[in-house]
């Protein structure tokens, strides 16, 4: 937990925003498609078990001795079978899943996303073929403010970095923290792997702390920073939200 | 994936005059608004309208869609059609629910699993085309295309011009099947056989009188809305007088003057008897007698009127109200009075649909109500039954260089179903082949159309697409997950209407043409592509372009190449209205008396059949020289209607009534040597179902029927509309029920020759004795959430959901109805099925 009453370093904030992008973008990228035999690859380089692991996921065991090609091959149909049906699935859009929501695919939930996404100077891209309220367009969203962020901290910029996290504070318990607790409880229901159960409680244990997190954030704005061998006193960002999972 | 943008800019766009005010319309309105604008309830923010054109059913109505923040809110009829007057059915309203449906497919699909083991991967576009274009590739080189089967179950205008005409005539398959006999073949067999070209539209505008025999014009029917509204009018303005024959009290029947119940499959018993009164009492005297002159009710052409007469008198003798009672439980006094009625309200409308013809012999029956239409002087008139009028657009023909086509001759069911099956028996298709007998394709695909869901004997229908050793490769192109979905081995997510291109053309009951297209509200959600699209593409991959980029471009081509449309200003018209009629148009009525000019007929090429009074033109016939074509005759050389000019009737050549599929002559045929050739009655006559004579005393008669709120198979993943009509318990008449210890509400087993199904009951003298009927729509046990409540997990079917609070999804009929086939036409006989129905052993 951060300790308000510290004085932080911006630039130490400026590098825990980068890796919360970071995470953000990773999560973004495990829900958006089916993972590759290279994403696989990746995640279990050293650094990464590492990483892994100290936030509770070990996919040693489930990985076993099979091929990342024949991994892929079976999360490429749990993916199928969970978010894309057809048939039977979970929807990753908040207008589906949104507790008393519309329940409709596209429906004014979207809108609503789309209209975050304008106002915090955001387009959906032109080839993209995700519907906005997609949980990956959601994440993605949340990895460029807090990237966005992380620039702000570095050029102490405080107006602008106090606008990027009431956006961030906005979108999370206006939109993604309404839907994505449902979201998640399902996938760990449903699912016969464990690749996305892990990715899910991962998610959700970041964000529950994170609404938190960011009015701690946006009380060190324009604070004076403190130099020298103490340092800034706080353990924050993924590292944190390790701990909190 | 998220691109930043200029915030500055944003602000720059934003209208000074809106800050100031100045962009504010005057407060005063001139009136309400009746359509054409809509308004975002929260914001007062006028939507976004597109003119564009309905899908749910064949009408295919003139439509607008409103979009509100990208998102497609709302749709409504279109005020400017002629057609509809801007009146919109709650199908088509509720085709939100296609675009919203949160069970859509988004994705390519390649099963995984065992066939319709329900295991799927996402595939990319690329991945699934080079698989399917390598396979069609691949048989189009050995020279066997015809191993591509194409199914389709609704495809109009461009979209047929663009996959059919173009891409599949292309490539070479004339496998080709449709689903006209599941819907009304009969009728337009018997149309064929009688006034040439296909459809009768109902001039109910400048009626006075209509006799409608099974239409259930007010809830469904082909061109449903266009026809409903303005005879909802006639009735309520002009108090005309509305008899409808219906075994069932639907909506039509309880919205007309009168309903006569009547035994199932005994419609043409009634038609033909009141054809006896209208001769026997002199009635045809006045319009019917004239209009003799164009009719043929005798072998050969030289009958005068007055030999006609005793030719219809001496054939219709048998048929008295009387034996007709016997047969349909109409009082014979009741026929009677109708029948002088039809034919003393002058001008009188007769109708019918699949009520009457999804019979055995039911194309006889159209036959017949075309004989009492013609005799009572109610053919082609202001206020009777009509030849249709509908657009003529022109389209880019693709490639020059077409192959003749091959194909499977499995589209007209198995061998003796039907005689003449003018428009196929598609729903014989599966069973075609299982029997193997003339060849299996190496590829399926179905486009618009669930072959297991729709046609009778859906197990079978199941074992066939699931059977590998059957159907090699299947695909499957829907937008949703369906129950022959579930059972393909590629699924290509096809756009929703909503979200796609297209010409229109449906029939308009004003006998003025309408032309109309189609926009998509929003862009494709997801990786949804329109499939003629993917034709495109396709042909690309197998190395032969069809020199169209786009269906959008094809539209746009058919606006510039049509000239009616061109004149209104073409495509960007088009775009902008959606809709164009001329309108200087005079409406189309008595087209077979416009007298052909002698240099149509006096030309080279054109020579006069003898026999049939047709003047024909033999090259486009394909035939070497005159002397064979007057050798050959007109009737005997194949496909000689192509080549028909006109009908010399007393030394006058006439357009007639030019054929169509059939090699008749100009006049109205019910006297038909074509049909006589096939071992059938040359004029209409009674041949009850063999089933219905071997009938025991227990047995029912199953009918069928659908409501107002749901098409036939491809609507019940539209919330809105399944949110009201979600389950169908079988009617059943309580003389009927009392009989069998059935009261409502309970549990019964109905059993036929096919199989068995349980549902619950309706007891209801809406419906008559020794009958039960059950609508289609429901009993989806895929389909999405919805249709079936196979829900995801997101919506539970419990009466605690938010979303979905109904628990019961009904039960589908076709498990126990054959694919039985008119003999005559191929038509479904879906009205025929003899089942056994008792309490169930839970309510006895």
């Amino acid at each position: 937990m951060l300790e308000t009453k510290a004085i932080i370093h911006h630039d130490e904030l400026a590098k825990k925003a980068i890796e919360q992008s970071r995470l953000y973008g990773l999560l973004a990228t495990v829900f958006r498609r089916e993972p590759s035999t290279e994403f696989l690859c990746h995640l279990r380089t050293p650094e990464l078990i590492v990483a892994l692991t100290g936030v509770g996921i070990d996919f040693g065991k489930e990985f076993g001795t099979r091929t990342f090609a024949d991994i892929a091959d079976e999360l490429a149909i749990e993916y199928t079978r969970l978010f894309l049906g057809p048939g039977k699935h979970i929807s990753p859009h908040e207008s589906v899943q949104l507790k008393r929501g519309s329940g409709i695919l596209w429906g004014p939930e979207t809108s609503a996303v789309q209209q975050s996404y304008r106002a915090a100077g955001f387009e959906i891209g032109e080839g993209e073929t995700d519907i906005p309220d997609h949980l990956s367009v959601e994440l993605d969203f949340l990895s460029l403010l807090t990237k966005e962020e992380s620039q702000c901290w570095t050029n102490r910029d405080h107006e602008q970095t106090a606008r990027i996290l009431n956006l961030q504070r906005a979108f999370i318990s206006g939109h993604l923290g309404k839907w994505v607790a449902i979201f998640c409880t399902k996938v760990k229901e449903e699912a016969e792997f464990g690749f996305y159960p892990a990715f899910a409680g991962l998610l959700l244990s970041y964000l529950s702390g994170e609404k938190m997190e960011i009015g701690i954030r946006a009380s060190l704005v324009g604070r004076p920073e403190q130099n020298g061998a103490n340092g800034p006193d706080t353990t924050y960002g993924t590292e944190d939200s390790a701990r909190r999972a | 994936m998220l691109n930043r943008r200029n915030i500055l800019q944003m602000g720059a766009a934003v209208p000074l005059a809106a800050l100031t005010g100045e962009a504010l319309t005057p407060r005063v309105s001139a009136g309400p608004v009746i359509g054409g604008k809509d308004f975002s309830p929260t914001t007062g923010k006028e939507r976004q309208a597109i003119p564009s054109a309905c899908w749910q059913c064949v009408t295919r109505c003139p439509s607008i869609s409103y979009v509100e923040d990208g998102r497609l809110v709302k749709i409504e009829g279109q005020p400017k059609s002629i057609r509809t007057h801007g009146v919109m059915c709650a199908k088509g309203q509720g085709g939100v629910g296609q675009f919203s449906d949160p069970d859509r497919i988004l994705h390519p699909m390649r099963r995984v699993g065992k066939r319709g083991e329900g295991k799927w991967k996402r595939i990319s576009w690329d991945e699934a085309l080079d698989e399917i274009s390598g396979r069609m590739k691949k048989l189009r080189d050995e020279g066997t295309p015809e191993k591509f089967c194409f199914h389709y179950g609704r495809m109009k205008a461009s979209h047929s011009k663009l996959i059919k005409s173009v891409f599949l005539a292309t490539y070479g398959t004339g496998t080709i099947g449709n689903h006209t006999s599941i819907c009304e073949g009969a009728k337009w067999t018997a149309q064929e056989m009688t006034w040439g070209g296909h459809y009768d539209n109902w001039d109910v505008d400048h009626t006075n009188y209509v006799l409608n025999f099974g239409s259930n014009v007010f809830e469904a029917h082909t061109n449903h809305i266009p026809v409903a509204h303005r005879l909802i009018a006639r009735l309520s303005e002009k108090n005309i007088h509305m008899v409808t024959f219906d075994v069932r009290l639907s909506n039509t029947a309880a919205k007309s003057s009168e309903w006569v119940p009547i035994k199932p499959g005994t419609d043409r018993a009634v038609v033909l008897a009141m054809c006896n009164v209208v001769m026997s009492e002199d009635l045809y005297k006045g319009e019917g007698e004239e209009f003799l002159k164009f009719v043929k009710v005798t072998a050969g052409r030289s009958a005068t009127v007055d030999e006609k007469i005793a030719a219809l008198k001496a054939h219709l003798a048998e048929f008295t109200p009387e034996w007709a009672e016997g047969i349909s439980g109409v009082s014979a006094d009741k026929i009677r009075e109708i029948a002088r009625e039809v034919a003393t309200n002058k001008p009188a409308c007769i109708i019918s649909y699949r009520g009457a013809v999804a019979h055995h012999h039911g194309a006889d029956t159209e036959r017949a109500v075309q004989m009492l239409a013609s005799i009572t002087g109610n053919i082609d008139n202001p206020g009777g039954r009509c030849k249709a009028v509908g657009a003529s657009w022109k389209y880019p023909k693709g490639p020059k260089d077409k192959p003749k086509s091959r194909k499977l001759k499995i589209l007209d069911g198995l061998k003796g179903a039907a005689k003449m099956p003018t428009h196929h028996v598609s729903h014989q298709v599966l069973k075609m082949i299982k029997d193997g007998s003339a060849g299996r394709p190496d590829i399926y695909m179905w486009y618009c159309y669930t072959p297991v869901y729709a046609n009778g004997e859906v197990q079978e229908n199941i074992d066939i697409l699931k059977d590998e050793e059957l159907i090699p490769f299947s695909v499957c192109v829907n937008p949703f997950y369906d129950e022959s979905a579930a059972l393909a081995d590629i699924i290509l997510p096809d756009t929703p209407y909503t979200e796609r291109w297209g010409t229109e053309d449906m029939v308009s009951p004003a006998q003025i043409p309408e032309y109309y297209i189609r926009q998509p509200a929003v862009k494709p959600l997801g990786e949804c592509r329109d499939f003629a699209d993917v034709c495109i593409d396709l042909a690309d991959r197998m190395g032969f372009p069809l020199g169209i980029k786009s269906h959008e471009e094809f539209v746009m081509q058919a606006c510039e190449m049509t000239p009616t449309v061109k004149a209104a200003g073409g495509f960007e018209y088009m775009k902008a209205n959606g809709v164009y009629h001329d309108p200087e148009a005079k409406p189309r009525f008595y087209s077979y008396m416009n007298i052909i000019k002698p240099e149509k007929y006096e030309k080279d090429g054109v020579v006069l059949d003898p026999d049939t009074g047709v003047y024909w033109d033999w090259k486009k016939a394909h035939v070497a020289s005159e002397e064979e074509a007057l050798a050959k005759g007109y009737t005997h050389t194949k496909k000689s209607y192509k080549a028909y000019i006109g009908q010399e009737i007393d030394g006058v050549v006439y357009s007639g009534f030019k054929p169509d599929k059939l090699n008749k002559s100009g006049y109205m045929e019910l006297y038909s040597e074509i049909v006589e050739a096939h071992d059938l009655s040359a004029m209409p006559s009674w041949t009850p179902a063999p089933e219905h004579v071997a009938m025991k005393p227990d047995d029912l008669i199953l009918t069928t029927y659908k409501v107002a709120t749901q098409i036939h198979s491809r609507s019940a993943n539209c919330k809105y509309l399944t949110e009201i009509y979600h389950d169908n318990p079988a009617w059943i008449n309580p003389a009927t029920a009392a009989e069998r210890g059935i009261t409502e509400g309970n549990t019964i087993t109905v059993n036929s020759e096919f199989g068995e199904i349980k549902t619950t009951v309706r007891v209801t003298p809406a419906v008559v004795p020794g009958t039960i009927a059950i609508a289609h729509h429901c009993g989806h046990w895929e389909y999405g959430r919805y249709a079936s409540g196979k829900n995801s997990p997101e919506g539970q079917p419990s009466p605690k959901a938010e979303k979905i609070w109904w628990t019961t999804h009904g039960m589908h009929p076709n498990w126990i109805i054959g694919t039985k086939a008119d003999p005559i036409s191929g038509q479904m006989r879906w009205m025929d099925t003899v089942v056994q129905v008792e309490k169930a052993m839970a309510d006895a």
